[in-house]
């Protein structure tokens, strides 16, 4: 089904197709039609069009670490959240505790970015980066608003993590999608 | 109310006052102009065919406190004065929490704070901690290491049983000989 422009209505008959189209199609078409599940929201989707959709997370509370100077997912499968429904736009927030392991230094630092796979890398541009402190007490935390991805039910948004130089280790992460 | 869903009209079959009362008022009564009264709230669904409004809270204490508790505090004397800030808000089953604070540390210890709710600190008892829990503070908490006067925060995703959320600031220190201070603590809560 689809949103019909309501028409002007005048004297006569009213036949049942106009009913159908304007009250029981573009009923439909509304919020309350379209919600199914508890503690979603709505987004526009396009002209005239609207669809619910839900925040979503995953956490991860194991220490880890890399020493690779690329961004990396780190841990098997990686810290991250499968086929977002979207409508070319999501917003992702994280936060994870972090601290360069070893050569810290003013310009060594533990980074942490985003990525939607296969659309938009992750990079330093909205990496969260500290060089922390002892044991991974220092949590960072950095968002990022993804645009132009197309819509997709399919997108799978993802923590990426680098070091600057030497090790840098990480915990504690939590990876928030605020689809739109 | 509730949502109906819209019969299929047929030529010639009369049209009633009622159908138009279930199918016309009564439906656009459950739409979001209908259900909306009051401005910048979140209109959420809150089942089947059901949206409301959500009321988000936010709020600011710049007053600066001092701790040496172990673990994560909410109340800071025998007369269950709260750090605070405190909120409570009327969610879905989903929360959106973001909390931070300007962060001081003695040398030694390690400054811990984060967000306690409906009281719950289970988690809190274990600095060490990392079990997975959405009222773990341990997990969630942000820090400070031997740093001073760093704005940290942190985010997280509450889950749990639709209603009424109460949400305290915890705060902590993980060397029992150190002492932190915090100020400017803010906590805002957007539920879904």
């Amino acid at each position: 089904m689809a949103w019909n422009a309501p028409i002007t209505f005048v004297n006569g008959v009213l036949p049942a197709s106009q009913l159908n189209q304007m009250l029981r199609d573009n009923m439909n078409e509304t919020a309350p039609a379209k919600a199914m599940n508890v503690a979603g929201y709505f987004v526009s989707t396009g002209t005239n069009a609207i669809a619910e959709r839900e925040v979503l997370n995953t956490s991860y509370y194991e220490r880890f670490g890399t020493t690779s100077t690329s961004y990396v997912a780190a841990v098997p499968g990686g810290i991250a959240i499968q086929n977002v429904a979207h409508s070319g736009s999501l917003i992702a927030l994280w936060t994870a505790r972090m601290y360069v392991f070893s050569s810290p230094s003013t310009t060594n630092t533990a980074c942490v970015s985003c990525e939607v796979t296969g659309k938009t890398s992750a990079a330093d541009s909205w990496a969260t980066r500290t060089v922390g402190g002892d044991n991974a007490f220092i949590r960072g935390m950095g968002f990022h608003h993804f645009t132009g991805l197309g819509a997709s039910t399919t997108d799978q948004v993802r923590m990426m993590f680098r070091t600057g130089a030497g090790q840098s280790n990480f915990s504690n992460c939590e990876l928030i999608v605020f689809p739109l | 109310m509730v949502w109906t869903v819209p019969i299929t009209f047929v030529d010639a079959d009369p049209l009633t006052a009622a159908q138009l009362n279930v199918f016309l008022r009564d439906n656009m009564l459950e739409t979001g102009p209908g259900k909306a009264t009051t401005g910048a709230r979140l209109l959420t669904t809150f089942g089947v065919n059901q949206i409301g409004e959500r009321q988000w809270a936010r709020t600011v204490l710049n007053s600066t406190i001092t701790t040496t508790n172990k673990e994560y505090a909410v109340i800071q004397d025998e007369d269950d004065v709260l750090y605070g800030p405190t909120l409570t808000v009327e969610h879905g089953g989903k929360c959106l929490v973001f909390y931070d604070a300007n962060v001081t540390s003695t040398t030694g210890g390690a400054a811990m704070f984060g967000p306690v709710f409906d009281g719950d600190t289970r988690e809190a008892a274990n600095p060490a901690s990392t079990v997975n829990s959405n009222v773990s503070v341990t997990a969630k908490a942000a820090a400070s290491a031997r740093r001073s006067g760093a704005r940290l925060g942190g985010i997280m995703l509450y889950t749990g049983e639709p209603g009424l959320l109460r949400v305290d600031m915890g705060y902590g220190s993980i060397n029992n000989s150190s002492s932190a201070t915090y100020s400017h603590r803010r906590l805002s809560i957007y539920p879904f």
